[in-house]
């Protein structure tokens, strides 16, 4: 028999037993739907933080270049610890495929030293409009700071902690930022869910129109965004890159180089989805094995119910094979029709969530193939020891 | 086109033995009418799956279309019974989930046809039975009669060159197993070989050639 034949007399006996079959999938289109959410989630995820860190250069580790002068305080703003030689002599070193200057443009915010009371605090500023934080000592920034360029600032309780024992007295207080002093106006109480969520919300926030009358958005060299070649040993070449600014920079005499591997933040946000990822592959393989056995469970109940039709079959030309390879494409065509549905569904939710952690999630190859070849697998695994037994029954005996 | 040689059949149920067949020989030649006549329990039924290939386990030589099955494998039976073999029951074996185009078409499809195939060939047969209009019934939904002419079209559909038929008429009333029985005739006519097992001496009477089977041992003519 062709298996086009099979499969359609498979997909014709599901039409008639939808029920039963619809409860058989059940559990399959659970523990697919949760394998290709955390799959595509995953997915989704690793692509939006490998654009994030590192733009045009996808896939490949980018690591960054930063001067930090050793006197903050009377560091020349303007200035920038790396110019075209510092880029030339890292191009050089061995590993490293292309360099190039990060400006300043401060689109998204910088990461600053705050000088607050003669403690430093080190944050991530941003400049906005206005903030409406419900949670605020003080008052938010409103629109008139903006508009008047007013040189206030509103800063996270959390980067403020361990540093000062009243943080209210600080409200009013002055706070220098790259030689500029601004008055703190709010302090953001922490929120106990931010430090579980995804999104980073700045340190420090500051009117637009000020942070750019004050800081204009100059041809600043803020660091270098270096590419390594395919394969290069990160931990090696930032190293080498490291030693190399700090020995032959520019401004080696007036502060100190450092190198950061930017895959290391995607690391670290990796193995907090893996923690995720294993509770969720325990969950569907759980649910996939129940699911199996609901499979084999009704395979062998047709089986037994299709005793004279097998015996039917058989007297009128179907091999053992033939028997054989109904039962197991049924079992198949139930797990995958299962599949499909559950991929479906695990799609539609992973883009559920994927729309609260800002990213998006489109239904790939992988997530796809990952689906069928599951639902394939449990379907013959659950199917082949019943689809056996009714080949090798003896059903012709009971024909009359 | 068939030959039997000292065909020996045992049932074994724990510590007894049953000779169910005793030497049998018997030769049919091409375009036949045989009726195998025997009261229940004489070994018809047993006789009658050793021809139709659905039992290999005998002793003594079968040779069927001049071929000795005994050293054929399981697949090779089988693709005899789907190409040379029709199959008529008392029970009619209608696979009652099936609509009668999908049980008449199976043959074809074990074949190697596809569905798309066979729908010609079925509607064809359903006229020569005279149930044309019943092609999306399902079995339940005829009567006795209706669904042995249905069995036959089944038994037709890949051409075979024997039909054999175990009490075709046994849960027919005697009307309609004149219907059948005018079938077969005509079947034969058409060159087709027929086998036809049956405990009815009015049955049996209709072939042309009558043999009897009475406590496993076969013999020419009626009792």
């Amino acid at each position: 028999m062709k298996l086009s034949v099979l499969i359609f007399s498979a997909l014709r006996n599901l039409m008639r037993n939808r029920k039963r079959s619809f409860l058989t999938m059940v559990g399959i289109i659970i523990g697919i739907a949760a394998v290709i959410t955390i799959v595509a989630l995953g997915e989704g995820y690793k692509n939006k933080t490998i654009k994030d860190f590192t733009g045009e250069n996808e896939g490949k580790v980018v690591l960054n270049a930063i001067f930090r002068p050793s006197d903050m305080e009377h560091a020349n703003m303007a200035s920038s610890g790396f110019n075209n030689n510092d880029k030339k002599s890292v191009e050089a070193l061995q590993g490293v495929e292309s360099v190039e200057y990060i400006y300043s443009s401060n689109e998204q915010g910088e990461y600053v030293d705050l000088q607050v009371r003669g403690a430093t605090i080190k944050g991530m500023a941003s400049k906005v409009e206005k903030t409406d934080s419900p949670k605020i000592i003080g008052r938010n920034l409103s629109e008139k700071d903006n508009e008047n360029s007013t040189r206030t600032m509103v800063v996270k309780e959390s980067v403020l902690k361990d540093s000062f024992e009243k943080k209210e007295d600080l409200i009013g207080g002055i706070a220098t930022l790259k030689g500029i002093t601004f008055e703190i106006v709010g302090i953001i109480e922490s929120d106990e869910e931010e430090e579980f969520s995804f999104s980073f919300s700045p340190d420090i926030q500051i009117p637009k129109n000020t942070y750019n009358k004050f800081f204009p958005p100059s041809d600043v060299i803020q660091g270098l965004n270096i590419a390594l070649v395919n394969g290069a040993d990160v931990k090696d070449a930032t190293k080498k890159i490291e030693n190399t600014l700090n020995d032959v920079g520019s401004k080696k005499s007036e502060g100190k180089y450092s190198v950061m591997d930017t895959s290391g933040i995607i690391k670290m946000m990796g193995s907090v989805l893996n923690t995720l990822t294993l509770f969720i592959a325990g969950v569907a393989g759980i649910s996939l094995f129940i699911a199996g056995i609901g499979v084999m469970n009704m395979v062998y109940t047709s089986v037994s119910e299709r005793t004279l039709e097998i015996g039917i079959k058989r007297s009128i030309g179907a091999r053992r094979k033939d028997i054989k390879r109904e039962f197991l494409v049924e079992g198949v065509v139930i797990t995958v029709t299962g599949g499909v549905i559950g991929y479906i569904l695990g799609i539609i939710i992973a883009n559920i969530i994927s729309y609260f952690m800002h990213m998006a999630i489109i239904p790939s190859l992988f997530t796809a193939s990952v689906a069928i070849g599951i639902s394939i697998f449990i379907g013959i695994v659950s199917s082949i020891i019943p689809a056996n037994k009714a080949a090798s029954a003896n059903t012709i005996d009971i024909l009359k | 086109m068939i030959e039997l040689k000292d065909i020996n059949k045992f049932y074994v149920t724990g510590d007894e033995t049953l000779h169910a067949l005793k030497n049998i020989n018997l030769k049919i030649g091409n375009g036949e009418f045989l009726a195998i006549m025997g009261p229940s329990g004489s070994g018809k039924s047993t006789l009658m799956k050793i021809l139709g290939l659905l039992d290999k386990k005998f002793d003594g030589s079968y040779t069927f279309l001049d071929k000795n099955i005994s050293s054929f494998s399981d697949d090779a039976i089988s693709k005899f019974r789907n190409e040379k073999i029709g199959f008529v029951f008392q029970d009619f074996n209608l696979i009652k989930r099936l609509s009668i185009k999908e049980n008449i078409e199976i043959p074809m499809l074990y074949r190697g046809h596809r569905i798309k195939e066979t729908k010609k060939r079925v509607v064809e047969l359903l006229k020569k039975v005279n149930l044309e209009s019943k092609i999306n019934k399902y079995p339940t939904e005829l009567s006795g009669g209706q669904q042995q002419r249905v069995s036959i079209a089944r038994a037709l559909i890949n051409n075979p060159d024997i039909i054999i038929a175990d009490e075709p008429t046994g849960a027919l009333d005697s009307h309609t197993s004149k219907e059948i029985m005018g079938m077969f005739k005509e079947l034969n006519n058409e060159g087709i070989t027929i086998i036809l097992i049956t405990h009815d001496i009015n049955v049996a009477r209709q072939a042309n050639r009558v043999m009897s089977i009475f406590d496993g041992e076969l013999k020419e003519g009626e009792f």
